[in-house]
């Protein structure tokens, strides 16, 4: 498995196929922040190809590949709310997170918007270990690979993305 | 159930809601074809059709005309010349280079980043080494300029064949930056493995087949000695960009003296537009390596993340000290494509008390039903899958090691496969036969497979992975390239009654 610093030179080496990978590594991560932003699957699902072909186009631009992750993650949350702002204004008065985020009986579930606000909500690097580990089915050592972090410092993120999970999903409980 | 738990179970639920979207990939890499990336964005795939007509239509055609002129120059000399024996023609290129067994190769890649700044190129030195049989590469390479400084930042990678050395450079939240070492340990195969992988994705920069088959030959040229053939072949990308490869070939030895490589900057397919993406000025196949040139001693001025003694190991198969996470995992390992575009997976699903599989995979027959695991890949769908070509799965062989059972499969098509220059990758249809939510980590598809056109990458490269997959080191007899490719036959003669 190669890292995501390792995959962006090759694509701006000329490799244009490894982009594919990037792309299905980062395919459910970049869909979920751009759901939480819209609410709605199908605009969800267009914005992350916008992204994906506006990180292509500005790959040279990304000072750090190794930070490929968050910075991908930066310009979907930008195109989201973009999006947003362009939709005629009653469409936000409902969400259609269910279309996209739903239990198996198609019901809306709102722990799961509850829980997906409260990950995009994360700092960068921990968002970024959340997202790899569950939405992208990586394994704690794949996570360190692909972000070049050390299995320590990703365990320990969890770690604290987990008990910040926690404590906002308590407060939001409370309330 | 703990609050952690709790979080886990909630973010594992929320990812299996967020479902995947195959046609993602499939767009962004259809819609990125029309694009470049960044700055380069340097060699694309050709369509055959819109290159021919293109060349017909368009201002390109002067030089192709002024190519085939000088071509027929060269030709009617060469006819006059009875002794001219020319050995080695251009479309001989990707043989040669695939042959190779060590090579250096160094030259320029010219930036648009400075060019956007005072209108001149920056002119950004790359040289790269590879010892593919000893799984040892150095790649020396620009990687952009700094925005900062204004200077080109450079990446050093090394593989000594157990360890991988990467650079890079980190900045700091209060603005501090600097430059860092981390390593990776490699198993033997491994090693060669990601050899042959980088080396591969590099070659492209002298075309692929489709791209030089085309060449004319515009002239000659004496380098020390050596008379070099210059061949020039001229590509249009599905999406407008005009491409220019013209390459030095010495006819007698094989030897390649230089290569250059242009592009249009605007889709106006317009000479003037060209400019130069690289000049690759040094190509020496067969080589040397000098001593010391792939040591992976850290260079001075670098900060370390890791130490060779705390490197992960990038094994090809399961881990044995970490085991699973969850009740199940599966894994592809390994992926190979044949020439006749069936495919080859090495796949595993250990279970966390490792119970002995072995009872599962008693009385398999080559060519038969897989083995009835918790989950099995019964079946592949090609990316893109526009065209739903799928890939019916039949049981190799399998083979042990630390325990853990890993089953080679073969994918046989059930129609004509997507060609290889269109492939993007496979989806895994994985049938589960206990509850999905048991399992911990899950591959869901294989985007990186390896190329088999002959019965020597074959031995190299799949039986060489069934070997390290092995406790005896050893790949099972019956699994070798004939016998495969005669089954691979059977199973289209049986389908096709």
């Amino acid at each position: 498995m190669r890292t995501d610093a390792e995959l962006v030179n090759a694509v701006l080496d000329g490799e244009k196929q490894t982009f594919a990978v990037l792309v299905k590594r980062y395919e459910r991560p970049v869909r979920a922040v751009a759901l939480d932003v819209l609410g709605d699957y199908h605009s969800a699902s267009d914005v992350s190809q916008e992204a994906f072909v506006k990180a292509y186009e500005q790959l040279d631009r990304l000072r750090k590949p190794e930070a490929f992750g968050s910075w991908l993650m930066k310009i979907t949350r930008r195109f989201a709310l973009d999006s947003l702002r362009r939709r005629p204004k009653e469409s936000q008065l409902e969400p259609k997170i269910a279309a996209a985020i739903e239990s198996p009986d198609g019901q809306l579930d709102e722990d799961k918007q509850r829980l997906l606000a409260a990950v995009v909500k994360l700092p960068k690097a921990e968002k970024q270990v959340v997202m790899l580990r569950y939405f992208g089915d990586n394994s704690v050592g794949e996570v360190a690979k692909i972000t070049g972090r050390s299995v320590g410092t990703v365990t320990k993120q969890l770690s604290r993305a987990h008990k910040r999970l926690r404590n906002v999903l308590s407060e939001t409980e409370a309330e | 159930m703990t609050a952690k738990k709790k979080i886990e179970e909630g973010l594992e639920k929320l990812a299996r809601a967020i479902r995947s979207d195959d046609e993602l990939v499939e767009n962004v890499m259809s819609r990125i074809a029309a694009r470049p990336v960044g700055e380069s964005g340097r060699i694309e795939k050709v369509s055959a059709k819109l290159i021919a007509r293109r060349l017909i239509m368009n201002r390109f055609t002067k030089f192709a005309a002024a190519g085939m002129l000088i071509a027929s120059a060269v030709l009617i000399i060469t006819i006059l010349d009875k002794s001219a024996t020319p050995a080695y023609g251009i479309t001989d290129l990707p043989e040669l280079i695939k042959n190779a067994r060590t090579m250096h190769m160094k030259g320029w890649f010219y930036s648009s980043q400075a060019e956007q700044k005072n209108g001149e190129p920056v002119k950004l030195e790359f040289d790269y080494w590879f010892d593919i049989e000893n799984g040892r590469y150095r790649l020396y390479k620009p990687g952009g300029i700094d925005k900062d400084t204004g200077k080109p930042k450079y990446f050093i990678t090394v593989s000594d064949g157990q360890y991988v050395m990467s650079s890079a450079f980190k900045r700091s939240r209060d603005g501090r930056t600097w430059k860092s070492i981390s390593f990776t340990k490699l198993s033997p195969f491994k090693a060669r493995l990601e050899t042959y992988k980088t080396y591969g994705s590099l070659m492209q920069m002298f075309g692929n087949i489709d791209q030089i088959k085309g060449s004319t030959k515009v002239g000659q040229e004496k380098i020390d000695g050596i008379v070099f053939d210059i061949w020039q072949t001229e590509f249009y990308l599905v999406n407008g960009f005009g491409n220019r490869i013209r390459t030095w070939l010495a006819s007698e030895s094989g030897d390649i003296g230089r290569v250059l490589f242009w592009q249009t900057r605007t889709r106006q397919n317009d000479e003037e537009d060209l400019r130069l993406i690289f000049d690759l000025h040094t190509i020496e196949l067969g080589v040397v390596p000098p001593e010391g040139i792939f040591d992976t001693t850290p260079p001075d001025g670098y900060e370390l993340d890791n130490t060779k003694e705390t490197a992960l190991t990038d094994t090809l198969g399961i881990d044995p000290q970490k085991g699973c996470q969850k009740d199940y995992e599966l894994h592809s390992h390994i992926g190979f494509t044949l020439r006749n575009g069936s495919v080859i997976i090495g796949w595993s699903c250990p279970n966390k008390t490792r119970r002995s599989q072995a009872d599962l995979f008693k009385n398999l027959a080559f060519g038969g039903k897989l083995p009835e695991l918790a989950a099995k890949i019964e079946s592949l769908t090609s990316i893109p899958d526009k065209q739903s070509v799928e890939y019916a799965g039949h049981h190799l062989a399998y083979t042990q090691k630390d325990g853990i059972f890993y089953e080679w499969t073969l994918y046989v098509p059930d129609e004509k496969p997507p060609a290889r220059n269109s492939l993007l990758g496979y989806n895994l249809n994985v049938i589960y036969q206990v509850d999905e939510s048991k399992f911990g980590d899950r591959s869901s598809n294989l985007m990186e497979d390896l190329a088999i056109d002959a019965d020597s990458d074959f031995d190299t490269w799949v039986r060489g992975a069934m070997a390290w997959l092995s406790d005896d080191g050893m790949a099972p007899e019956q699994v070798n390239y004939n016998n495969v490719l005669r089954l691979v036959e059977q199973i289209r003669r049986s389908k096709s009654q």
